[in-house]
């Protein structure tokens, strides 16, 4: 089931399209990363997903809910941190999560869960305005997740983050899909963050969706030396039909999308009694091809 | 919607800047009490002696009345005579204030010194003693009307503003109903009775907007609007609940600076009472047609029929007019004089007490209700619940305002420009007069000064500010609320 669904989306501020005609839709459970370039329209396209900003054209379904017509309905299944997490700031930790508990009608045991989920512990009865901004994240993460949403948007969410911060945002985003079921859309301009925190990728420029659909994230170009190209090929192709291959003389080369995926086409080639002199892992995919779809003009 | 409020406060109360702006306020509100105060140690004597004054005059046309009386061989009835030994008694008992009065200021050498005094106090002292050759003995407690004598007025609204005083003076005599002018002892009702009819019109709005303002702008700036427009609720809710803080967050912060300024004049000056004369104008609440205010118009009239040197003295000074109620020729108020002209004519002799009905006359004449025949004494709480509806109204209406400045602009320094192009306008925003057009009378900011409206000072009624006011309010909410539900928000 696709958690959203968007058809045409568009926004234009007179003669500026910041975002044009875009469609793609986030299944269930998925972690989908969205890169562009700064002013390219990430931010634009979240805000229009949760209705702070109003679309020029084109529809949203959040749920099977329809953003313009069923508003209520569609937003009680999306939670997001667009640009800065926006907390009260002189309010306590406490009070930020309090408030966000009633305004979102949800239990005492929830509440607590998420306190627990900030792990910001004794620093919740602090004032906001003095947390660093990694606590402020991770607060606005908790206070995001109250609602237990189907749809959470992260709008560059390791932005000004010390590398620690960043580890533990990454772990937490994952671990919040994992054990919640929830989809993620997070936008980000770092390729590395995206590629290990994301199961497939949209590409924006200028308001485009550059990719129809999201592309896979973790693709890998491996080169297996190999005693027999021609047989290791063949065997490949009908093993695993939908990945791309190409063979020299002395080599396969194979793009595999889930590095899980390399012990099973090592396990193919060896129990097929083929030998494999050497393995060579290939840069980094989405470099390339972040490099191949921006770069070039 | 609570929740909302809830933390609206709860910020505001963690806000620096709103504590400061509090205390200010509280400050305020001391200071008035110390004018007040101030005002009053001095005014008090000030006004002993006026009235000696004002009574050595009266007294004088009782002396030349029974001379009158004497000489057209009509004795007075013993009525009269009664009437003459009460006033004579309440004269001898001014002079004594006035001893006291003078002593006091000596002492104190602060407040009105009159150098003449000494020779004010002889010459009292002598009109009395003159009233007791004439055998004449006053009865004591009967009420005596007072009208003012030989004053100036720089300016025709001045002069206006006088009468109305002299007008609300004299309602109260005619009902028994000791006025002193207006000056009250400094107490904490009196503070707040003088803060609503001189301040108000500033202070209120002001103090909502500075507490209000960034209601909205704080949210768009800090994005903690993202979550309360990512709940469940439409967005004309969170645009209404906001609405509802501002004017929530103005009660609570009023409420708690009229509290911190209670306890501090309280033991100074004391709580004081609620039941202090003050006026309201029955028909405020009752029509939206303008109240009958012949008081500017027939008097002016008054002096253009009688001619600027029959009846009321109107010369340059420093080149401006200036007015007086008193004629010419026998030093009498211009209308009190027709009456005398009158009561000569008929060989009627004329009372003290009788004064103040004299006023009825010349109005009468013209068919015309008097202005202060429909103003009803009342006391300082009932007029500051009168003022109430019209308090609450400026809220909303203050508080609409800063919502849809704030839903069309959503930039802080927008909406400050903006909210002090608001706050000017109720600074030049003046008292209503008894001239206003109907373009006038729609002017919002008309409506907050309360005291003079619900007293019907001016051509405009309490019920004409609540549907002014209502309206606007109505209309900045309706646009306010198009523009948040429909728009983008910055946050």
């Amino acid at each position: 089931m696709n958690i959203i669904e968007v058809k045409g989306l568009s926004k234009h501020y007179g003669k500026i399209k910041a975002v044009d005609d875009i469609s793609f839709t986030i299944a269930e459970n998925e972690i989908v990363g969205f890169v562009g370039p700064n002013g390219a329209g990430k931010t634009t396209t979240l805000k229009l997903i949760t209705d702070l900003v109003r679309p020029t054209g084109g529809e949203i379904a959040i749920c099977g809910y329809s953003l313009k017509k069923q508003r209520e309905k569609a937003l009680a299944n999306v939670a997001g941190i667009i640009e800065m997490p926006g907390l009260y700031q002189n309010l306590t930790g406490k009070e930020n999560l309090r408030f966000v508990q009633k305004i979102y009608g949800v239990s005492k045991q929830m509440y607590q869960e998420m306190a627990d989920l900030t792990g910001l512990d004794h620093h919740l009865t602090r004032s906001v305005s003095g947390y660093s901004l990694g606590m402020k994240q991770r607060l606005a993460l908790g206070m995001s997740m109250m609602k237990n949403p189907k749809l959470l948007i992260l709008d560059e969410p390791t932005n000004g983050l010390d590398p620690t911060g960043t580890l533990e945002l990454r772990a937490r985003i994952k671990e919040i899909s994992k054990q919640t079921g929830t989809s993620v859309l997070f936008s980000s301009h770092m390729l590395s963050e995206v590629e290990k925190i994301a199961d497939r990728v949209l590409y924006i420029k200028n308001g485009k969706l550059i990719t129809p659909q999201a592309t896979g994230i973790t693709e890998k170009i491996y080169q297996f030396l190999v005693s027999d190209p021609c047989r290791c090929t063949e065997i490949l192709t009908q093993a695993y039909p939908h990945m791309v291959m190409e063979q020299d003389q002395s080599s396969v080369s194979v793009t595999i999308p889930k590095t899980d995926c390399l012990n099973d086409i090592l396990t193919t080639i060896i129990q097929n009694k083929i030998n494999i002199q050497e393995i060579i892992a290939q840069q980094d995919n989405m470099e390339n091809k972040y490099r191949t779809m921006f770069t070039q003009e | 919607m609570f929740s909302i409020l809830n933390f609206e406060i709860k910020q505001k109360l963690r806000n620096k800047i709103t504590l400061i702006l509090c205390l200010v306020c509280v400050f305020m509100l001391v200071q008035i009490f110390v004018t007040d105060q101030k005002a009053y140690n001095g005014k008090i004597d000030e006004n002993i002696i006026h009235y000696a004054n004002s009574e050595k005059t009266m007294t004088q046309q009782l002396i030349n009345q029974k001379a009158l009386v004497a000489n057209t061989e009509n004795p007075l009835s013993e009525t009269d005579a009664k009437a003459l030994e009460l006033a004579v008694l309440e004269f001898e008992n001014l002079i004594s204030q006035a001893q006291l009065a003078q002593t006091a200021l000596q002492e104190k050498n602060w407040g009105v010194y009159n150098d003449s005094l000494i020779t004010q106090q002889n010459s009292l002292l002598a009109t009395c003693a003159e009233l007791s050759q004439l055998g004449v003995e006053y009865k004591d407690g009967e009420p005596i009307a007072i009208s003012t004598h030989g004053d100036y007025w720089v300016n025709f609204e001045a002069w206006t503003s006088n009468m109305v005083t002299r007008e609300i003076m004299q309602a109260y005599h005619a009902q028994g109903v000791p006025y002193n002018y207006g000056v009250e002892q400094p107490t904490f009702t009196n503070t707040l009775f003088v803060f609503l009819r001189d301040y108000s019109h500033i202070f209120i709005p002001l103090v909502i907007i500075l507490l209000a303002m960034d209601v909205f702008t704080r949210e768009n700036k800090d994005g903690s609007f993202k979550f309360t427009l990512l709940s469940a609720y439409p967005r004309y809710k969170v645009y209404f609940s906001k609405i509802t803080a501002m004017l929530s967050i103005a009660v609570v912060f009023m409420m708690a600076i009229l509290g911190i300024a209670l306890l501090l004049i309280s033991p100074i000056g004391s709580i004081g009472t609620w039941q202090t004369p003050a006026l309201i104008h029955t028909d405020t609440y009752a029509t939206t047609t303008p109240l009958p205010n012949n008081l500017g118009y027939d008097r002016s009239l008054a002096i253009k029929e009688q001619g600027n040197d029959d009846l009321a003295k109107s010369f340059s000074m420093y080149g401006m007019t200036v007015y007086s109620s008193t004629d010419n020729y026998n030093n009498l108020p211009i209308d009190d004089f027709r009456y005398l002209e009158q009561a000569k004519a008929q060989n009627v002799p004329i009372l003290p007490r009788e004064i103040s009905e004299v006023l009825n006359l010349p109005y009468n004449a013209q068919g015309v209700n008097l202005y202060h025949a429909q103003l009803e004494p009342s006391t300082t709480g009932t007029v500051m619940l009168y003022t109430l509806p019209l308090i609450i109204l400026t809220g909303i209406f203050v508080s609409s305002f800063i919502g849809c400045v704030s839903a069309f602009s959503q930039n802080k320094k927008t909406v400050a420009v903006l909210s002090g192009g608001f706050v000017l306008l109720c600074v030049l925003t003046t008292a209503p007069t008894h001239a206003l057009t109907l373009l006038q009378r729609l002017n919002p900011f008309l409506y907050f000064h309360y005291v003079p409206i619900v007293t019907g000072v001016g051509s405009t009624t309490a019920i004409t500010g609540v549907l002014v006011l209502s309206l606007y309010s109505l209309v900045l909410i309706g646009l306010g609320c198009w523009r948040f539900s429909n728009h983008d928000i910055k946050c």
